[in-house]
């Protein structure tokens, strides 16, 4: 009896998890991105476990700080180009239960998973959450963007994290393979500590571009001091936060020449760039529909998984050329250099989430032409706790370039931290107090309404806003019309 | 046109600024410049050997553990005895979170040995171990008259050895979640665990501090600012926390 319950369970709990989901849709609760997971978790704990064995071509995982959404989607649509379905964890859905949820969608009553041939797991992952979904989902390639200061009052401080990845990627399989950022030297050491287990297959992927541009590392880095010995590390060249080429001058530990490198990178705005890399030796030209470097970075992971997934992923059949042209059909995740059009204005959706990801983004906005200068910048700061509560990391920015450089004509701050942005933005150099260029109000569509029509005729607002923040105003875009409604969209 | 020159210590910006504590320097320079005072900032790494004497104010900030344990050698050999030469003279400090502690007698973090400190605070830290919950979330300290608001996000506890706090926590943890102390001033000296970063929000401790390195240059007292925006975000996180209370 006992032992018939056990055997039952994983059908228990996929059935529980569905009913969920139907009833979460109904309820009016979103797409049902974590509970169903969480529920048949309740009564099969290891249900991602039970079913990700089941997927037959393994699993990838995704995980990093910054660019995690942006490289699953760039690696899917590599995957699908080769003929694979990958079985991926949508909407932000990343911790364990996430994983869970995407996995009992794609179960059947009777606890099995209900997958093609050509299924492949592609599975995001939070940081705090990745050792347990390495665990339930043994991956055979694990991709790593970068690891940059982010809410420490959720994830806490990098080298415990860090710390934690080494441990849970030496329980890795054996045959797994790691692909790491070569240009941040956290991530890079992930590959080379002795305990990770010697043989590990990693395959690096970074930046080597005539120049870099800058000399040194901005102050507010964070990975600045060699793994080894502790001293701060030299660069080369720096291409954003921590990122770059880099060399301990004290005990020579140094960056490795990586197979999959990015040589010339050029921006068309916001509206795409083009990356011409380097997959071992063979030149590849990629037209990206996303901009900035962060993405080219983006594509480079994704192209290092593809080229790891090659000899990883059996049967795999994978063309430069094709791997390329499926990255150009990526746009923009959500929030990520979204494009609407409102009331005749060009509205741009730019997610902001940490110091290194907002200045890359403020790094767009600056690097635009000058006939698109003084901007309208609406800027919403929100601490729930998917934003992080604490707030001061705003302050790690480089919004003096911006707000120095008389780059700006009005900067509306709203969010249930307006007054920060707001206060952040004086300090900056912006406005001595909140007068007509910057009026502070805290409901996100009441300000993008103002911001709009405060706008010169056909002038573009951009929209910088934390997570909650965004999914607030895509909500209320939503109900207007503007937008499909986000969940909607990503469970399509 | 700067018609007097101050001039900030800022020690270890690369290790020691977890979070937003540059914001601290920001406020401090650009209520120097609204007053047509010039706050000149000096940048002192591990291996540097500042001039504390021809200092009007020395800033320090919070890093993670393994930077905390680079700089307190460095901050207790190369700059110790200049450091606390200055002080003595009446030289302004204000430390905050990691190198709050690192002000103190000793701190003993989660792993490894236990580090001395400066001993300008008269104070101790203990880390009670990863397992043990972190001091984390928005805190509210009444300073005098004033209200200080903040976020605070430490694993070690603080305990004052028979010194003055510098407030009493009104929200949050403070100095070790049990004594409702938060800080800790001695003479010249100011630590915090109070980030958000402390001094945008908090104008007169900010001032306070101004106030401090002027007169050491022989200059008057400070011109009031408009400070409605810096109210209005203090008074909104104020009324938030007070409100949850």
């Amino acid at each position: 009896m006992v032992r018939a319950i056990v055997t039952l369970r994983p059908a228990l709990a996929v059935t529980a998890g569905k009913v969920a989901a139907r009833a979460s849709v109904l309820a009016g609760c979103g797409g049902g991105t974590s509970l169903p997971g969480l529920v048949a978790q309740r009564i099969a704990p290891d249900i991602a476990a039970t079913l990700a064995a089941e997927l037959p071509r393994g699993s990838l995982v995704v995980a990093g700080t910054n660019g995690k959404t942006t490289t699953a989607s760039m690696v899917a649509a590599i995957l699908e180009a080769a003929g694979l379905h990958p079985v991926h964890n949508r909407a932000g859905a990343n911790l364990l239960r996430g994983v869970a949820s995407t996995l009992v969608a794609r179960a059947r009553p009777d606890g099995r998973l209900h997958v093609g041939p050509d299924a492949i797991g592609l599975f995001e992952a939070d940081e705090a959450a990745l050792p347990a979904i390495l665990r339930a989902v043994r991956p055979t390639i694990v991709v790593v963007t970068n690891l940059f200061r982010d809410q420490l009052d959720r994830y806490g401080e990098l080298d415990v994290i860090a710390t934690r990845w080494r441990t849970a990627f030496a329980d890795l399989s054996p045959d797994a393979t790691l692909v790491l950022n070569a240009d941040d030297p956290l991530v890079a050491s992930l590959g080379d500590d002795p305990e990770a287990g010697s043989g590990r297959r990693v395959v690096y992927y970074g930046l080597d571009l005539p120049e870099g541009r800058f000399a040194r590392p901005p102050e507010s880095a964070d990975s600045i001091a060699c793994r080894r010995c502790g001293a701060l590390l030299a660069y080369d060249r720096v291409y954003y936060g921590h990122l770059g080429d880099y060399r301990c001058p004290h005990c020579g530990w140094a960056r490795l020449r990586p197979p999959v490198s990015g040589r010339a990178v050029d921006q068309y705005g916001l509206e795409g760039s083009r990356l011409r890399a380097v997959v071992d030796g063979t030149d590849v030209d990629v037209e990206l529909r996303v901009p900035g470097l962060y993405n080219a970075y983006n594509a480079l992971a994704a192209l290092a998984a593809a080229h790891a997934a090659h000899a990883a992923v059996p049967m795999l059949a994978l063309d430069l050329t094709t791997a390329a042209a499926a990255l150009g059909r990526v746009g923009a995740a959500f929030g990520r250099a979204e494009r609407l059009d409102i009331g005749g204005h060009a509205v741009w959706l730019l997610l902001i989430k940490n110091p290194t990801g907002a200045d890359e983004v403020l790094r767009l906005l600056s690097g635009l032409p000058h006939e698109s200068w003084p901007l309208d910048l609406l800027a919403i700061l929100n601490d729930n706790a998917a934003d992080g509560q604490d707030v001061s990391w705003i302050w790690d920015t480089s919004i003096e370039e911006l707000a120095e450089g008389g780059l700006l004509r009005r900067v509306t701050c709203a969010g249930t931290r307006a007054e920060d942005m707001a206060l952040r933005f004086k300090y900056a150099g912006f406005a001595r107090d909140g007068g007509d260029d910057m009026p502070i109000i805290r409901d996100p569509l009441a300000a993008l309404d103002a911001a709009v029509a405060a706008a010169p005729s056909g002038a573009p607002v951009y929209v910088v806003a934390t997570y909650t923040a965004m999914l607030e105003l895509r909500r209320g875009l939503a109900a207007r019309g503007v937008v499909r409604n986000y969940l909607e969209r990503e469970d399509a | 046109v700067s018609d007097g020159l101050l001039r900030l210590i800022y020690l270890y910006p690369l290790r020691m600024s977890i979070y937003g504590d540059r914001g601290n320097v920001r406020a401090l320079v650009q209520r120097a410049a609204w007053r047509g005072l010039e706050l000149e900032i000096v940048p002192a790494e591990v291996g540097d050997s500042p001039d504390f004497a021809a200092a009007d104010l020395v800033l320090i900030g919070g890093g993670e553990d393994h930077a905390q344990r680079t700089v307190a050698d460095d901050l207790r050999a190369l700059k110790g005895p200049g450091l606390r030469r200055a002080v003595s003279d009446g030289l302004p400090v204000l430390a905050i979170c990691g190198g709050y502690q690192l002000l103190g007698s000793t701190y003993r973090p989660a792993e490894g040995e236990t580090l001395p400190g400066l001993g300008l605070l008269p104070l101790h830290t203990v880390h009670p171990g990863f397992a043990a919950r972190r001091c984390a979330g928005n805190i509210v300290v009444a300073w005098g008259e004033e209200r200080l608001v903040g976020f605070e996000n430490h694993g070690g506890r603080t305990y004052l050895d028979g010194g003055a706090p510098l407030g009493r926590v009104v929200a949050g943890f403070g100095n070790n979640g049990e004594d409702g102390q938060e800080g800790c001033v001695a003479g010249s000296v100011y630590g915090a665990y109070l980030h958000g970063p402390l001094l945008p929000k908090n104008p007169a401790l900010a001032d306070h501090l101004l106030a401090l390195a002027a007169r050491r240059r022989g200059l008057g007292p400070l011109a009031p600012l408009d400070d409605a925006l810096e109210s209005a975000a203090h008074d909104a996180m104020l009324a938030r926390v007070e409100g949850r209370r």
